[in-house]
């Protein structure tokens, strides 16, 4: 396994999860893009799924503005922008994750593949069941450990909308329990451990996934996480795009999470 | 242009023909002619047309945002031939031929309820090779049985058997159009069961007023049926087989409006079924008397209201579950009316059907009527005025007395917010030099003729205010912005506003006020004026002149309007803390906009949906869903866009 992930590409990577009857592999997808053959840096099992690592080849003006590239990026055809892609079938049914550490990589793919399938049914992304996420976590029913929980504040005016709670067990927690009744799940982030390794993944509502991309032991313990919530909070598949819908998470907003390493 | 008509007419021979059209009026005059009109499912494909030679399938979905969502999203062909309207009949596709409508409806149906498939050749509907699938009653019908009403007297009984008939065909109508209305169809016959009981009653015994209270019975039967009728036309247009019944409103003759009021419903069910869970009415009813009485005038000479900060009076900090069924309004649209409440119906302007998407006629306004019935359900039980002794309310009021528990209490304070009402507005006179000196009207001691006169004259203002109070925080979120526009826009083209722009302006501040940082009167006053202020001018650059909201803003640019306002508001702010500290319920509020397919973006709530796209969500929250369409809608009806808009809307409430 290609372990380190390289050092430009270790920041925060945003997924989605996609549902299309044409997307069971990886090959799949590089043929829908029209990209022939794909050779995948790495791949990898995390429990049901299959997890390759990319280097999808384009222009750099998908990397962020912001960002010094380094040269070790520069492929013959293209940037190498980094992208997993994992696929497993649940209930009879392919699923697929992609994921970049560039948002604007993900809407790329988004409206080509959506090209692509013209034709024939569209994309489905799936996103997860909050409220009955928090239930099974309330009901300690998970293997799953949740450290932070965030809430849609319902009854507030203008001024506040999303409130997290961290800590421990913060669902269990009397401030959890004095505004729930005015509050609806929105996200979590959750933590997954194999004994010797620990590794966050960030989950909300309408379909959006992040995590803190090091390397890929710790890619699998994500997947195997993702496995679990899905598991607990049956997921609902819908037509949008969740990034379109996800608050405004750029390259630019990495620093609010750079804090999701471990040490 | 993106509006076109879909008309009928039979021709000289007897044979149905068909054509599309950019006007209704060709089709209106001819012999049996209807028409509709229908839009592009995508905005900007291409306007509605006919086939030279092919076929038309009529759909009569389930959901028609579901089924849209797959049919636009997941037919990529058919998309460009899919059209919208107000009908039932919901989702037109044109294809070339009768078997690729067939297999398209055999693909769809578990989303469809029913189906028409017109073959057409040449502008000739060849009905021989034309297919009707009408929808089948849902299975879980249950229609409403005839009220017996033998033992009745002449005129309530004519209007019984008359409102069995209508009961009848709503029934068998909602059940195959719209099962999801069950509840109402059942609720109506019960409100007419227990009348009849009442008149049987009233009948049998000789009590005091029963023909009086008989009268009064009746009259409410009329309005039943009058509404009845009404919903059964509207509901029950454009049923199939199309073109067999005429709904008599030339411009949707054909289809008819029944998505539309199915939208309506869904809009009132979620409004009626939130309140009903919370039931604010039966928790002061129940638990009020049980709780201790707290000092009702304390806050009028100090204006300090913190002595209200009880937190066992709060209606959100009372669980009582709800001890009755909720009464339930017939929702349906009226040019007469516009949007109004009354016992048995709530109406939406008629101008919802083509404007909904605009500022004026934005569908949130049904939200103020709803709260009227809500509002007027508490205060019914606090207090009737009309009530034969009101001895011991007056005792209790001139003796400056607590009362014996939180429900005499609150009844002192509603007394105290007429009194201050009738007080503020004649010092505000005499300050404005209307009067010379003030009248007197309040003596010491009230009088039971006193005490009637002040309700009949300021129970509409008390009852007004808590219900914008409520409205701004419920369904506004507190937006200042959205909410100043949608009422004054809505207020700008009601005639009787311009005769009264100081009592609306009084109204909107006593909202605003609700938000203001708490202070001493002039403090809030100065505080909601100058953001109402700011927020008329920025409708001030409309393409139509608006005369109320420029008398608005010269009432409070001008320093002696601006006292005047400031001195009634005195007696506003009594009214909007008594419904801040008792009958502002954040669960209410939170039950009310509680939707998990809602993002947050730069701190809003959002759907994030775009005029046009489908993507197959269930809107849990009609209000949020309003809510959030609001600020992209246009100020003003009239264009095409905007009732291609609210027919895209409404259907995706469906």
């Amino acid at each position: 396994m290609a372990n380190r992930t390289s050092p430009t590409e270790q920041r925060p990577f945003t997924a989605v999860i996609v549902r299309h009857s044409q997307l069971e592999s990886l090959q799949d997808l590089s043929s829908l893009l029209g990209l022939g053959r794909a050779k995948p840096v790495s791949e990898f099992a995390a429990g049901e799924w299959t997890v390759w690592r990319w280097e999808y080849l384009h222009r750099r003006n998908l990397y962020p503005a912001g960002l010094v590239g380094l040269g070790e990026r520069n492929r013959e055809g293209g940037w190498a922008h980094d992208l997993y892609v994992a696929q497993r079938v649940v209930a009879g049914t392919s699923f697929m994750v992609l994921a970049s550490p560039y948002v604007r990589l993900l809407r790329q793919l988004d409206e080509e593949l959506r090209v692509a399938v013209a034709n024939g049914p569209a994309l489905r992304y799936l996103n997860i069941d909050m409220p009955r996420v928090f239930e099974s976590f309330q009901s300690g029913k998970s293997s799953l450990t949740a450290t932070k929980v965030t809430l849609e504040i319902l009854d507030e005016l203008e001024n506040l909308e999303l409130v997290s709670l961290t800590g421990s067990n913060p669902l269990n927690s009397k401030l959890h329990a004095q505004i729930k009744s005015v509050a609806e799940p929105y996200a979590i982030r959750v933590e997954y451990s194999n004994g010797l390794q620990r590794a966050r993944l960030s989950v909300d509502r309408v379909g959006n996934l992040w995590w803190y991309q090091t390397d890929e032991t710790k890619t699998r313990l994500i997947f195997l996480a993702l496995d679990e919530l899905i598991k607990m909070g049956a997921a609902n598949v819908g037509l949008r795009l969740p990034l379109d819908l996800k608050y405004k998470r750029d390259q630019n907003s990495a620093a609010d999470d750079s804090n999701l390493e471990d040490s | 242009m993106s509006k076109r008509y879909l008309g009928i007419w039979l021709d000289a021979e007897g044979n149905r023909r068909v054509a599309a059209s950019s006007s209704a009026v060709g089709f209106l005059s001819r012999s049996h002619g209807q028409a509709s009109p229908l839009f592009p499912a995508i905005p900007g494909g291409r306007e509605f047309s006919l086939p030279e030679v092919g076929a038309v399938l009529f759909i009569v979905a389930r959901s028609p945002s579901s089924l849209l969502a797959k049919l636009i999203n997941d037919y990529g062909d058919v998309k460009v031939n899919t059209y919208i309207g107000h009908g039932h009949a919901a989702i037109v596709v044109c294809q070339p031929s009768l078997q690729e409508c067939e297999a398209l409806a055999t693909a769809l149906s578990p989303e469809i309820r029913g189906f028409e498939i017109w073959t057409i050749s040449g502008g000739l509907v060849l009905t021989e090779q034309s297919i009707l699938c009408e929808p089948l009653p849902d299975g879980s019908w249950i229609q409403p049985t005839p009220v017996e009403f033998s033992h009745l007297q002449s005129e309530a009984r004519a209007q019984v058997e008359q409102f069995n008939s209508n009961l009848a065909l709503l029934g068998r109508l909602a059940s195959m159009y719209a099962p999801e209305t069950a509840e109402l169809c059942l609720a109506i016959r019960e409100s007419v069961a227990f009348i009849v009981e009442r008149l049987l009653e009233l009948q049998e015994g000789a009590e005091e007023g029963s023909v009086h209270e008989s009268i009064g019975l009746e009259a409410h039967l009329v309005e039943v049926n009058s509404i009845l009728t009404i919903y059964s036309s509207q509901l029950g247009s454009g049923s199939l087989p199309l073109g067999e019944d005429l709904f008599p409103v030339g411009e949707y003759s054909l289809l008819g409006i029944g998505a539309m009021c199915r939208g309506a419903w869904r809009i009132y069910s979620h409004l009626n079924q939130t309140f009903s869970q919370h039931d604010h009415a039966g928790i002061v009813q129940r638990a009020y008397p049980l709780l201790p009485p707290f000092d009702p005038y304390a806050p009028r000479g100090r204006v300090d209201y913190s002595g209200w900060n009880q937190h066992a009076i709060r209606v959100e900090n009372l669980d009582e579950a709800p001890e009755a069924e909720a009464r339930l309004h017939i929702p349906y649209f009226s040019s007469r009316w516009g949007f109004h409440e009354s016992w048995n119906a709530i109406s939406l302007s008629w101008q919802c059907l083509y404007a909904a998407a605009t500022k004026e006629w934005n569908l949130l306004t049904i939200t103020h009527e709803y709260l009227h019935a809500h509002i007027r359900d508490i205060f019914g039980v606090i207090f009737d005025p009309s009530a034969a002794d009101v001895s011991q309310v007056l005792s209790d009021y001139n003796g400056k007395s607590r009362g014996d528990n939180a429900l005499a209490s609150m009844r002192l304070a509603y007394i105290e917010a007429v009194v201050m009402i009738e007080t503020m507005t004649d010092l505000s006179e005499v300050v404005s030099g209307t009067r010379q000196q003030i009248p007197g009207t309040i003596p010491d001691r009230l009088t039971e003729h006193l005490l009637r006169d002040l309700f009949k004259r300021h129970t509409e203002l008390v009852h007004e205010i808590v219900v914008h109070v409520l409205d701004y925080w419920y369904i506004f979120d507190g937006r200042d912005d959205v909410y100043v526009n949608s009422i004054w826009s809505s207020w700008s083209l009601v005639p009787s506003v311009a005769s009264r722009v100081p009592y609306y302006v009084l109204r909107t501040l006593a909202s605003l006020a609700s938000t203001s940082p708490p202070g001493t009167n002039p403090a809030m006053f100065e505080d909601a004026a100058s953001r109402l202020l700011a927020c008329l001018k920025s409708m001030g650059s409309r393409e139509r002149e608006r005369p109320v909201v420029n008398e608005a803003i010269r009432l409070l640019e001008d320093k002696e309007s601006r006292q005047k306002l400031g001195i009634q508001f005195a007696a506003s702010r009594f009214v909007v803390e008594i419904t801040l500290h008792f009958f502002k319920d954040s669960r209410l509020n939170a039950a009310l906009v509680r939707d998990g397919g809602m993002a947050v973006i730069d701190g809003h709530r959002t759907y994030n949906m775009q005029f046009g796209d489908y993507p197959g969500l269930v809107i849990e929250s009609p209000v949020a869903f309003l809510l959030d369409r609001f600020p992209g809608y246009e100020d003003q009806a009239g264009s095409e866009r905007v009732e291609h808009e609210s027919i895209w809307q409404m259907l995706q409430l469906v």
